[in-house]
């Protein structure tokens, strides 16, 4: 076990997944955007990441990545996603080989899988808002991507 | 990726949003959630009844890791969730919970049920407090009787139909 994993997580569920959650965040993503527009999606996952992630955020604006890192660890690892994750002097590169959420989606032939991804940018915006730092996510294939966590410029 | 573990504590910050700009609103999105979960459930309740509901609560039970017990018989099906993993998670949360969380279960599931042809009476028991019922009935009469007896019991407000 890393160092990063041995961080204590806000919120660290355990037993089984409801795995059809992913078709019901994609949906309550769309479902605000197509009501109320991209602000409001905007303003949603906006709460999401500062308030209900408030630890990890305020870690951030700390300068202190410790708990994304573990976060990112903790869940990929749990929802089944094949990844790597390598910290850097100043932060870490998640590469997503082939992403559990959106494979699950495919299963249940669930279309529009990549507002997934428009989400975890927002989120990812969230998380670094008023911090040092940034995450640039690339989205590389169809269930792939790389996201960098690194300090601003 | 917001985890499907996190994904009730997402929905809260959904509820809180759609408060804000009117009841109504949450009403609306609670018939959009019921046409999306009508893809994974109403096929099988028309087909196969209340067993059909037993079968997909039982699949619930166990992804969600519910603390609950449910049955059907002739009559109705029944369940009781002693602990509900939803609202313990939206409580558990450093955000803060919205008031009428709870209301998007029977807002969605009586929609479904509707659907199905059946008739649904849910007891919401109390909105802070991770606990609920619910029964659906082959027949209209039966369901009001079960109304009635609940309202008698908790007051109009947490006792939900949907007929």
């Amino acid at each position: 076990m890393t160092e990063s994993t041995d961080q204590v997580l806000r919120y660290a569920s355990g037993g089984e997944l409801h795995r059809d959650f992913h078709a019901s965040i994609l949906d309550g993503a769309n479902y605000v955007r197509e009501n109320y527009g991209e602000a409001a999606l905007r303003e949603v996952i906006f709460n999401t990441g500062t308030k209900v992630y408030r630890t990890l955020h305020e870690k951030l604006v700390a300068g202190d990545p410790s708990e994304l890192i573990a976060w990112w660890r903790y869940y990929l690892d749990r929802e089944g996603s094949d990844y790597t994750l390598a910290e850097t002097a100043d932060g870490a590169v998640l590469t997503v080989r082939d992403c559990a959420a959106l494979k699950h989606l495919e299963n249940r032939k669930i279309s529009g899988g990549k507002g997934l991804c428009a989400a975890t940018r927002l989120l990812n915006e969230a998380f670094c808002s008023r911090s040092p730092y940034e995450i640039v996510l690339e989205e590389t294939g169809d269930r792939s991507c790389r996201q960098v966590l690194r300090r601003k410029a | 990726m917001i985890p499907s573990d996190h994904f009730v504590k997402f929905y809260n910050e959904i509820f809180k949003f759609l408060e804000r700009k009117g009841p109504e609103e949450l009403d609306r999105y609670y018939a959009r959630v019921a046409d999306r979960q009508a893809f994974f459930t109403l096929e099988a309740f028309k087909r196969d009844g209340l067993k059909g509901m037993y079968d997909y609560w039982e699949r619930i039970r166990i992804e969600e890791n519910c603390d609950m017990v449910h049955d059907y018989n002739e009559v109705f099906y029944h369940a009781h969730m002693n602990t509900c993993p939803s609202l313990s998670k939206v409580l558990d949360n450093d955000a803060e919970p919205c008031g009428r969380y709870c209301d998007h279960c029977p807002g969605w599931v009586g929609r479904v049920i509707a659907w199905a042809g059946y008739f649904m009476v849910y007891d919401l028991i109390g909105r802070t407090t991770p606990q609920c019922e619910f029964w659906v009935f082959k027949t209209k009469a039966d369901a009001e009787a079960k109304r009635a007896a609940l309202v008698a019991l908790r007051g109009e407000d947490l006792i939900k139909t949907n007929f």
